[in-house]
């Protein structure tokens, strides 16, 4: 939605470069992939801080740090393990940490309106915590994270140095936990904030 | 660009804020009904028992902060008591005294604050029986996995079911049932919340009749 809105405001695009540094900052939604018996809500409790620079006419790196939290509820029921049962309700949690070195390359930087895509390598950290009436079971873990994402920029008016920001994005993490069951950790992002022009091309 | 900036405070403020917000379940929605768990030693064939004996109207308790105070007599004991027995006699199995050789020893209990106690296990290992080193001896070994409370204060309510017919050469006894009942001093209504949790424990253990 955001990047329709991004699309349709960015008519009439005039010829200027996206900043050659900049700074993001992000609400960050996800929606788990993996081992969604655990967690399958997806999370609106997130964001990503980011910084690029320009490196070529196209390249930008930089680095993004991002969290989310993800929660579930699972009502009262009675599970039968061999040797025995449980009745509870569960309240689940997952909470991650983030760590990327990125490269994005943008379409179309002179422009107003700029798309990128772009590949994150880095470091997960994940926390899983489980609590039932006054009890807990808890776990971490860390993992390589891969995280290519794609999105677009546009920057507000000739004059702003700032702009906003949309982007999808999925991660691979290969963070596990055996007492949690997951073997891995991938989710589908989508991120939308603003971006904060800090280079040359921008007004400051 | 002040406006810019302004924007973008409040932008970072809200992400922040929105992280910042770590989770926790609400407390009373967490009390507000008893973990039930139960395990059992699945090579026995509780239908081969015919009579049980445990004390009506007392429980015991261990607890730290009082010793010597082993016993729990009242309201509670009653209920529980009389709950477990009323359940277990619709279940085909018939109340002796002690002395009359029973198959079957009952034994209920409240461990309370017991800080290397750790009763309730979440559903991913099977049972592995244990012996007593004597019946109505509450201070026997416990080999229960550690698992985090983040309540100073808990008591739970402890069943199990010894097998009286089928001692080891030391001469102990066999524990082949164990229900693990708690918070009770969280509960909200600790004496209907037990109960129910007996209930339910059995109702779990359906393989616990005649």
């Amino acid at each position: 939605m955001m990047i329709i809105l991004i699309a349709c405001a960015a008519t009439g695009v005039m010829a200027q470069e996206v900043f050659d540094k900049f700074l993001s900052f992000s609400w960050d939604v996800n929606m788990p992939l993996s081992n969604t018996n655990f967690i399958k809500k997806s999370s609106v409790k997130g964001f990503q801080a980011g910084y690029r620079e320009k490196i070529g006419d196209h390249f930008y790196v930089g680095g993004d740090f991002s969290n989310a939290t993800y929660d579930d509820h699972a009502p009262r029921q009675t599970y039968y393990i061999d040797g025995g049962a449980i009745t509870t309700d569960f309240y689940k949690y997952v909470v991650t940490y983030c760590a990327t070195l990125n490269g994005d390359y943008y379409f179309t930087p002179e422009k107003r309106l700029s798309p990128f895509a772009g590949l994150g390598i880095g470091a997960s950290y994940n926390s899983y915590t489980l609590y039932y009436n006054i009890y807990s079971s808890s776990g971490n873990g860390w993992g390589f994270l891969a995280r290519p994402q794609a999105g677009a920029i546009l920057k507000m008016g000739k004059e702003m140095s700032w702009g906003v920001i949309a982007a999808v994005h999925y991660d691979y993490s290969t963070t596990m936990s055996k007492d949690f069951a997951y073997t891995d950790f991938t989710n589908l992002g989508l991120r939308v904030g603003i971006v904060l022009g800090l280079g040359l091309g921008s007004p400051f | 660009m002040k406006r810019a900036l302004i924007i973008i405070n409040a932008a970072v403020g809200v992400l922040f804020f929105l992280s910042a917000c770590q989770p926790k379940p609400n407390l009373n929605d967490l009390v507000r009904d008893m973990v039930v768990q139960t395990s059992y030693d699945n090579t026995v064939n509780f239908s081969s028992f015919s009579t049980y004996a445990m004390p009506l109207d007392t429980i015991g308790q261990i607890y730290n902060a009082s010793p010597k105070d082993t016993v729990i007599t009242g309201e509670y004991a009653q209920l529980i008591s009389r709950d477990i027995k009323g359940i277990l006699d619709k279940s085909g199995y018939s109340q002796v005294g002690r002395k009359q050789n029973p198959d079957l020893g009952i034994a209920v209990f409240v461990v309370r604050d017991y800080s290397q106690f750790t009763s309730v296990v979440y559903p991913t290992s099977g049972y592995s029986s244990y012996y007593y080193p004597s019946y109505y001896g509450y201070g026997g070994y416990y080999n229960y996995p550690y698992i985090q409370s983040y309540s100073r204060s808990t008591a739970t309510l402890i069943m199990e079911i010894v097998d009286l017919k089928d001692k080891n050469s030391q001469n102990q006894v066999k524990v082949i049932w164990t229900a693990n009942i708690g918070d009770v001093l969280a509960s909200p209504d600790p004496r209907q919340k037990s109960k129910e949790g007996v209930d339910q424990a059995f109702a779990q253990s359906t393989y616990i009749k005649k």
